[in-house]
């Protein structure tokens, strides 16, 4: 027992939270914005095929939004290797 | 001389090491892209050593050695190192034959370790750091990659499950490319740089360099090019574990696990909390299979995969301190490490040519069946 409060003592439990947070929130993000690049550029494909211009439009700022994200997200992920 | 003579081993097992880091760990980069056929293997396998080898160069900042907060520095001795990498160095074969992803990173810690231990005894080995730097990363590691990867693929099938399945599949796999690349540079740069900090440890150990040099160029073009041939070569037995054993993934599955996975990495990476690949990923793996369906997870092969996690520490310790105990019977001298070296590489020629004898090679088997 004494070794187990040892361990939460030397462990730093606000870092830890807060890797849980980043981790989670980026994790699921970038699964997400990919789903949304995808749903907009197949939405944006066919409305643009049935001549729905507005539909068109809106799919394709929402696939364009989630493609800014994506790129965001590995250029985020480069930077934070070179960092290191 | 006797010093030199050991330094050259102890670079040498340090390259054959950082060989069989990219050998087991190609599986945590490629497996999920391979499996869902978003790349042909040898395509996939030779994207991962290249980017392996630039992430190797991408941060020429060693954040420390291996042995930074875990054991006493001013105690390492360049056979302590030796003896640590032969620990780890039979630890990751021993997995690799079993098909099972385990930390390389672990195994080196473990052998160092097990070598100090053996060596000086406890007062040099800093268990604070062990619990907070190893032990509670390999335990939040897979759980966060889990958790992570299974809320995106929750809310990616929410997102796309009305679409036609062969746009979504071949976005996701188009998807896989990039979050594959991703994760073989964070490879790179995490597990070539371990490498490079044990050879530089070692030449200002024997005095070749002083104590506050950089890596010298060599190091970094010698450890790189180690783990991208290794990634190279690949470990296709765990490639077949991680692929298609543990669960049998679809496109979307694979993105949510490597890209959930790498994200996770990156984001702990810039908190200043470094987790394992192997640990991430295999954790994603299961996360992805398991929000889709609980049955659909294997797990006898994911238990399988936690008693490896579990016993890579004491394994490797083990034998890491035993081959500390068997080159000092031969004295303080170059002896000893050139006795184990040599038994090692008849050990592993042996195992060739048994391999050789037995016919068709493991590679190609695998292959065919996750191609």
């Amino acid at each position: 027992m004494s070794g187990l409060t040892a361990a939460a003592k030397i462990v730093d439990w606000g870092q830890l939270l807060e890797v849980v947070e980043a981790g989670l929130l980026a994790g699921v993000g970038i699964s997400v914005a990919f789903s949304l690049l995808i749903l907009g550029t197949v939405r944006a494909g066919e409305a643009r095929a049935a001549s729905r211009t507005a539909s068109a439009l809106l799919h394709g700022l929402l696939a364009l939004i989630a493609l800014i994200v994506c790129v965001g997200a590995v250029v985020f992920g480069v930077s934070t290797m070179l960092a290191k | 001389m006797d010093n030199d003579i050991i330094l050259v081993i102890v670079v040498a097992t340090a390259l054959a090491f950082d060989f069989t880091n990219g050998f087991h760990d190609t599986a945590n980069v490629v497996a999920t892209s391979i499996s869902t056929r978003a790349l042909n293997p040898r395509v996939a396998v030779a994207l991962a050593a290249i980017l392996n080898f630039v992430g190797a160069f991408l941060s020429l900042e060693v954040a420390g050695t291996i042995a930074n907060n875990i054991v006493d520095q001013g105690a390492v001795t360049t056979t302590i190192v030796f003896a640590g990498l032969v620990g780890a160095i039979v630890w990751n074969l021993v997995t690799w034959y079993f098909g099972l992803p385990s930390s390389s990173s672990h195994a080196l810690i473990g052998g160092v370790v097990g070598a100090m231990f053996v060596a000086v005894g406890t007062s040099a080995i800093h268990g604070d750091g062990i619990v907070s730097k190893v032990l509670v990363p390999a335990l939040i590691a897979p759980l966060l990659a889990f958790a992570a990867a299974g809320l995106a693929i929750l809310c990616a099938y929410r997102i796309v499950g009305k679409l036609a399945p062969g746009p979504v599949s071949r976005g996701f796999r188009l998807g896989q490319v990039f979050s594959g690349g991703l994760l073989a540079l964070a490879h790179g740069t995490n597990d070539a740089q371990k490498t490079m900090g044990i050879i530089t440890l070692a030449l200002i150990a024997s005095g070749h360099l002083g104590s506050d040099a950089g890596v010298p160029t060599w190091v970094v073009v010698a450890a790189a090019s180690a783990i991208a041939l290794g990634t190279y070569l690949g470990g296709w037995r765990i490639i077949k574990t991680m692929g298609s054993r543990i669960i049998k993934m679809d496109p979307a599955q694979g993105f949510a696990a490597q890209g959930s996975g790498s994200a996770a990495i990156l984001a702990a990476t810039h908190f200043g909390y470094p987790l394992s690949t192997t640990h991430t990923i295999s954790g994603a793996v299961m996360g992805a299979g398991a929000a889709k369906r609980l049955s659909a997870v294997r797990w006898g092969v994911a238990g399988n995969i936690l008693v490896a996690w579990v016993l890579t520490l004491p394994c490797s310790a083990a034998v890491g301190g035993l081959v500390y105990a068997i080159t000092h019977l031969f004295g303080d001298g170059a002896v000893g490490p050139i006795v184990v070296a040599a038994a090692g590489v008849a050990f592993v020629l042996w195992m060739f040519l048994l391999r050789m004898r037995r016919g068709s090679a493991i590679t190609s088997t695998a292959t065919e069946g996750n191609a």
